[in-house]
This record gives structure tokens, sequence and C-alpha cells, in this order.
């Protein structure tokens, strides 16, 4: 659940390089061509492949995460701000 | 003697009567969190209670039998009781998949110029900006919305008109053919109790058969095989999101084990999906041994993904012998085929290169090898024909050639739609009299046993997580992402991705004016958005190719294997590609 202890606290920009490889790999292209300020409709992410992303952020994180969460921060980059933010609020637990 | 034990009942109706009288507290319908808990539970009594009154409700705002109501639910079970509701008004209930975006260029548009509908209903969980939308962009057609929960009170009391005969039409199903052109599958009281009883049969259930399901209530596969089937049979259907599913696949397996269900089915995707998303701390105690039908169907049925899921779920008490592959469409109610429950799936290793031509024959080695898995043998009361799709003549038993299907399941045809109704459902076998058959567009043998084989299909249709998707779609909306596209120029083919699941390609024309100033990056990704929005698909490559790259017969007509093959093998002139 978010504000749980996250195992690891990521900045916005750790977890932007995640999201890059991630998709990368997922939709088999390069590294270079995912926009990460792009909308995720336009890197061509479908409902079921930004479920595969969140699920990956969850494992990174080791926490919880809502599909709101996409809904809401439709872009890599904002996605990873609002990630960085709620694990940076929810306490000490260091990584 | 129906599911019910007395002298057959001829609707769904008289069935949710009867299990009310008779079972009134039994579990009809439940619908569970995101996380699992139940949210929703309601009983026979409840669910025939709730739908009379909305019922009511519908024949108070003057509903006349055979007005249309549209259905725009999220996933839950208020859904059904709207259903039912339009059922006990004789009102023609047609789902729809909601909008998930605000000025979503979906299907919904053309479903409501097509079937006219004069009610929208829905329900409050739908999101009020999008409700708010949808109302705003249909509002020239006069629609009366209403909100199925809402506590509206009803103004009659008296009891509903005369109960639907079985010829009467109960709902349409908008699951098969293009957006653009949608098509209503017309399904009878009759056609709906008579499919029902064959998936009784085929899943050999009895009335303490739970079920569990999370496929969507708007599709026929979640709908009737699932939901309807539960409650027909007497078990009950305890429902998840979709959604829910994708982003948690163990809380479906969770939900099995939990509520006893004896069955619960997906389309291939499903079973694939829960062996990659595997975690074993989040199964730890997790038994299977219970679930005696897992059936698969609205997609292709890969040996691979089966014998993947048999192995990593033996460990938790699965056993392969539950398989029960399954075929149909929407225009036979749903269900055509089964394999016999208990027997676990068939295979047969066929040689790929064979089968291309339409021939079935041993593999010439391993790398000819093809495994296709039996979809079991023609429902009760349920004929198939493989038969050839030009000369109309039936094919030898073990001879490839287009499904034909006959039966008192078989829907009455599309709704406004005399010549494609003709067409598809008034096929006849050269030679065997005036008999009409369903022509199913794919491709398929049976063999000594009589268990069919699905091979392919005639038409171009890419299936996809268990739907449709037409190539001509996808290229329309490929197409209106950009100026510099040029309208009738593309081809979008389906192929095998690593996984053996299906990955789509467009190939695009440029316009030639515009081919060295077009940012191609740019458009690309107007292409990607185009059809994510349209289609909820994720396009695995975009390539743009000069002016008249695109292969095309005499006539103008844009040949898409011609393209997939050039494109496969390198040929085509590609100027870019994302």
């Amino acid at each position: 659940m978010i504000g749980s202890q996250p195992a690891r606290r990521l900045d916005a920009e750790a977890i932007v390089a995640h999201c890059i490889g991630f998709v990368a790999d997922m939709l088999e292209r390069s590294p270079r061509d995912i926009d990460p300020h792009a909308k995720f409709a336009r890197i061509g992410l479908d409902s079921a492949n930004s479920v595969q992303l969140l699920v990956s952020l969850e494992q990174l994180l080791d926490q919880e995460l809502e599909p709101d969460l996409i809904a809401e921060h439709p872009t890599i980059s904002s996605l990873a701000a609002r990630l960085a933010e709620l694990g940076a609020h929810s306490g000490k637990a260091g990584s | 003697m129906g599911a019910t034990g007395s002298t057959s009942p001829s609707t769904l109706l008289e069935v949710l009567e009867e299990r009310a009288a008779r079972q009134p507290q039994a579990v009809a319908l439940r619908f569970l969190s995101d996380h699992g808990d139940v949210q929703t539970a309601i009983g026979f009594e409840e669910l025939r209670a709730r739908a009379a009154r909305f019922g009511r409700r519908l024949a108070a705002a003057g509903a006349k039998p055979l007005d249309r109501a549209l259905l725009l639910f999220p996933p839950g079970a208020e859904f059904l009781v709207a259903w039912f509701g339009c059922l006990y008004a004789r009102v023609v209930a047609v789902p729809i998949m909601p909008p998930r975006r605000v000025g979503a260029r979906d299907a919904s548009m053309n479903i409501l110029e097509d079937c006219k509908p004069r009610f929208a209903v829905t329900s409050q969980a739908f999101a009020s900006a999008l409700r708010a939308d949808v109302v705003d962009r249909t509002s020239h057609l006069d629609l009366e919305w209403m909100i199925a929960d809402d506590g509206a009170a009803i103004e009659t009391q008296g009891p509903l008109q005369p109960a639907p005969r079985p010829e009467d039409i109960a709902f349409l199903q908008y699951t098969s053919g293009s957006t653009s052109t949608p098509k209503g599958v017309v399904v009878t009281h009759a056609n709906l109790l008579a499919n029902l009883e064959m998936i009784r049969l085929a899943f050999a259930t009895t009335p303490r058969s739970h079920f569990v399901s999370w496929v969507p209530l708007y599709h026929d596969m979640g709908l009737i095989l699932n939901a309807l089937q539960a409650i027909y049979a007497g078990g009950g259907c305890t429902l998840m999101s979709p959604a829910s599913f994708q982003h948690r696949p163990h809380l479906w397996l969770r939900a099995i084990q939990r509520f006893g269900a004896e069955v619960s089915g997906a389309p291939n995707f499903a079973y694939e999906l829960c062996v990659s998303r595997l975690q074993p701390h989040k199964l730890e105690g997790l038994d299977l041994s219970a679930w005696k039908v897992a059936f698969n169907a609205a997609e292709p049925v890969r040996a691979d993904t089966l014998r993947r899921f048999a192995q990593a779920f033996a460990p938790y008490g699965f056993d392969p012998r539950a398989f029960l592959p399954c075929y149909g469409m929407a225009e036979a109610t749903v269900l055509i085929s089964a394999a016999a429950r208990g027997r676990g799936a068939k295979i047969r290793e066929v040689s790929k290169a064979a089968l291309a031509s339409s021939c079935v024959a041993e593999r010439a080695g391993a790398e000819d090898g093809k495994s296709i898995v039996s979809c079991g043998k023609a429902a009760a009361g349920a004929r198939i024909a493989i038969v050839d799709p030009v000369a109309g003549r039936r094919v030898a038993t073990g001879g490839v050639g287009e499904i034909w299907a006959r039966g008192p399941h078989v829907a009455e045809g599309y709704w406004g739609k005399p010549a494609e109704t003709r067409e598809t459902f008034g096929a006849v076998i050269s030679g065997e009299g005036a008999a009409a058959w369903l022509r199913t567009g794919d491709i398929g043998f049976l063999d000594d046993a009589g268990e069919l084989f699905v091979a392919g299909r005639i038409k171009d249709v890419i299936i996809l997580r268990g739907r449709n998707h037409y190539p001509q779609d996808i290229e329309h909306s490929v197409q209106s992402a950009s100026g510099a596209l040029r309208p009738g120029h593309g081809a979008a083919f389906a192929i095998e991705a690593a996984d053996g699941s299906e990955a789509v390609v467009v190939v695009q024309e440029i316009e030639r004016a515009l081919r060295h100033g077009a940012d191609l990056t740019v458009i690309a990704a107007d292409v990607r958005e185009a059809v994510a929005e349209a289609h909820e698909l994720s396009l695995h490559r975009v390539v743009f190719v000069p002016p008249n790259a695109v292969p095309k017969t005499t006539s103008g007509k844009v040949q898409r294997r011609l393209t997939r093959r050039l494109w496969l093998e390198g040929k085509l002139e590609v100027l870019c590609q994302f």
C-alpha cells in the first residue's frame, strides 16, 4: 500500500532510467527512442503494457501501487517524479 | 428436463424465477475488489427482485418491446441486474464496453448509430467525467439516460407485461465485426437457452458448481459462458474486473480456491500471463485441486501455453485434465464445440508447411512441426461441417476447409443487415438441400473422432487478448493520425512475437510531396497514440514506406498477406521504421 515503508527509496532519475530500460525491452525498441516526456499512448503503451510497467515498478520499489497512478501521471517523467515524492514522504526506511 | 429439473423452461428468466424460489439466499453473483475482498454479494432472490424492479422502471419510462437499451457499465454485478431488467421489460439489451478516456474514438458511436437505442443505462460507478463526455457526444441522438443504481423510486407496482417468448429477441452482441461497420448479433431467448444447456452439458456441472471470472461482461465469453451460465446452472459466479486480473493475476487463482470454483476459464493469454508473472511468495498455500474445468476460448489455444501452465502450477495442485479448450463465436450465441470434461487437452503434431497450404500432414522434420490443440466435438445438438469456401462442397473427413455450424444456438442474424445476414447465416452446402449454415470465417478440420482443430482464419482479423481487431480499422486510425499518410495505402497485420503472442505491425505509405519535410518520428508517435486510444492496442512496429511500396491488386486493394511476407523477408522499400 502506498505510504507503507518501501524497502527501496529511489530518486526520480533512477526511476526514469528503470522505466526507459523496461519499456524499451518490453516493446523491443532502443532506449534512445523512448521519450520520458511523451504520453504513454504516444510511446505505444496500451493498458496491458502499462500494467506491466506498473508491476515492474512495484518490484523495483518493493511496494504495491495502484493503476490510477498511470492515469494521473501519464508520462515516464511525471510518474517517476510522483513515485520519488511518495518514497520521500513515506518514512525513513533507507536503501 | 432442463437445468432446474422441472419441465423445460423456455427462457432464462423462467430459470431465474425458479432458482429465486428454490434457492433464494444462495449466492448468484459476487464481485471482488482490486485486492480480492468481497465488495458485493447478491442472492438469487435479490437478483430477481432488483431486475424485476429495473424492468418496471423501464416500463414506467415508456419502454416498448423491442426498444433497445445500451448498457455501459464498469465491471460489477450491477450490469447483470440491468441486463435481466431489460429482459423483464422485453427491451433488447445491448451491452457495450464503456469508453475509457474522454473523447475516445472507439466503436460506441458507430454501435449507437447502428442499433439506435432508446435508452442508455449505466451505474453510479461509471466515472462522472467519462459519463458526461458520452452524454455530450450522444446528445443529438435523443437517448434517455438512466443510472440503474441511483435509487430512483418506481411508479408502477403492478406485474410486468407478458413474459418474453422463446422467439423474442433477448439481446444484441456487438463483439464481432469491425468498429467502423459494427454488426449486432441478434440472440433470441431460444438461442440463449439452447446454448446455455449445451454449455451445461459440456462442462458437466451441477447446481453446486461455482464459477469465478474476470472476463468482461460486455464480451460473449464473460457474459454467457461465465455469468449467465452460472445463474442458469445454479452455482453462481464470483466476478473480478479484467484490470484487477492484469495487475494481480494471482488474485484470480486465489479466488478460484477461496470461493471453491469448480469452473473458471479465460482466453489463452491469461494462462500465459499467470506463468510469466508467477511469484512463489504470492502463491504460498495455493491449492487448485478443486478446479475441475479450466476452459480456454476466445482466441487460439496454444499447446505451449497449456504445457507451461500445467508445469508451473502442478506444485499447487493444478490437474491438467481440467483443461477444456473450446471454440465459438457471438454468431452462435457463444459455444460451438468443447473438449470433453476431465480428459485434458488433445494435442496433435502436424506439418506447419502443409497446414499453410490447407492440408493436414505429418511434419516433415523438427522445424516443420506445429502443435495444434483440439477444441473438442460439436456441442450437444450442434452440428459442424468443414466446407470448401469456394465450391461450397463439404470436404472429406480430415480435410481442411471453412468451419460451418448449425443448431438452435445459431443466432437469427445481424441487426438491420439483411445482406450480411444472408451471406453469413444463410450458407448452403452444395448437394445437401436448403439447410442454412453459419459460415464462421475460420479454417480447420475434423479428425476421425469428430474433434475440431482450428487452423486459422479466412479473413484478416487479428485476435489479441481474446478481442478481435480488424486491420482496416487499425489502418484507418493510422491514416487519420496525420495528413502525411496516404489513406487506403496502409497494411496492418500480425506477426508472432518471441513468446508466441501476436504483435501488430503497420506498413504505411507517406505522401510523395511530404516525404522529405515530414518529421517521421513525430508522426510515428501520433500514429501510436491514435491506435492506442481507438483500439487499446500497442503497435509493435510502425513502418513508413514510399508511395506505391505497399503491394495492391489491379483493382487497388491492399494485399496484406503479401505486404507481411515482404516485410518479414526484408524485401519492402522502407523509409524508416519505429
